[in-house]
């Protein structure tokens, strides 16, 4: 088992899929401003001031890491950043099916066909999460090799 | 030694996100569909503040009810006791402040049908125009009202 998962062909893939997952998740945000800064605002979690800036700059974490695991440079930084944001994701999204807050989850699309919230994209956001830990558990065990792993 | 890679790491962390927020503001001061930072609620850097409703016909406000839309009664309570728009919640215009919390409680990017009487009575308009200000941003003025409601026998209810 720890030989696939620690297989460099597999974390090849994997940083192919959860980069490619991040970049195509910001799109529509970084076009729909508007309505991402209401579904974040749904959340009733942040102040206006911060649900704004959230809606302005989350898009750009999204698609710079995305893009930076997809052609595997600073991977290191970005796959600690997802892993942050998807515990951040999960938590946002725990606390409102807690608080039976029903609302578009905005994860990937912001209009009306957006995905609600719930059991489903909390599941999907941890094994995105396992896929990162994955990921970050190889380039961890290849430092050993500082001088020949990029 | 272990720390200069996990200083690595931290120095791209710091990299990715100061290039984010540099992209992100850049971007939104450019683009037409830019956010107004410091707009209590999710607001567009140059949306013309409108606060005048969209009025709709009984056929609209019918297709709005039958998919769920919030309707809200702007008129007084007694009248609303009367009779109202079936699943319609009593919004006193001339009493907004008691019925805020009301308001309050709504998300603000639902669907909202404000009604009145009908002909002679703008209290719709004006109740849209208060949800309007407040950050409501799917608001329409049924200014045809209980009138036309009534008229055609469309869904009513009595009571609280």
């Amino acid at each position: 088992m720890k030989g696939i998962l620690l297989n460099r062909y597999w974390v090849f893939l994997l940083r192919l899929a959860l980069g490619g997952v991040f970049i195509w998740a910001s799109i529509d945000k970084i076009l729909h401003p508007l309505d991402f800064a209401w579904k974040i605002s749904n959340y009733r979690v942040l102040a206006p001031v911060l649900v704004n800036i959230l809606a302005v700059v989350l898009p750009w974490i999204e698609i710079l890491c995305g893009m930076a695991l997809v052609v595997g440079i600073f991977t290191d930084g970005a796959v600690v950043i997802i892993c942050l944001l998807l515990i951040i994701f999960m938590a946002a999204m725990g606390q409102a099916v807690f608080r039976g807050i029903d609302i578009g989850c905005g994860c990937f699309k912001v209009t009306t066909e957006a995905a609600k919230v719930g059991w489903e994209r909390i599941g999907e956001d941890f094994l995105m999460f396992l896929a990162a830990i994955n990921i970050l558990s190889f380039r961890r065990s290849n430092w050993k090799n500082w001088g020949t792993i990029k | 030694m272990a720390l200069n890679r996990y200083l690595k790491v931290g120095v791209e962390i710091v990299f990715l996100l100061l290039i984010a927020l540099v992209l992100g503001f850049t971007y939104n001061s450019v683009t037409s569909s830019g956010l107004a930072i410091f707009s209590p609620h999710p607001k567009l850097r140059n949306g013309a503040d409108v606060f005048e409703p969209t009025q709709i016909d009984l056929k609209e406000a019918f297709s709005l009810f039958s998919s769920g839309a919030v309707f809200l009664d702007a008129r007084e309570p007694d009248e609303y006791y009367l009779g109202h728009i079936y699943g319609s919640k009593n919004l006193p215009y001339e009493e907004l402040d008691k019925y805020s919390s009301i308001l309050d409680s709504l998300p603000k990017d639902i669907v909202v049908v404000t009604y009145c009487d009908g002909q002679g009575c703008d209290l719709s308009i004006h109740l849209a125009q208060e949800l309007l200000k407040r950050g409501f941003r799917k608001v329409y003025a049924f200014y045809a009202g209980w009138n036309a409601w009534t008229n055609v026998d469309y869904p009513v209810d009595v009571g609280q």
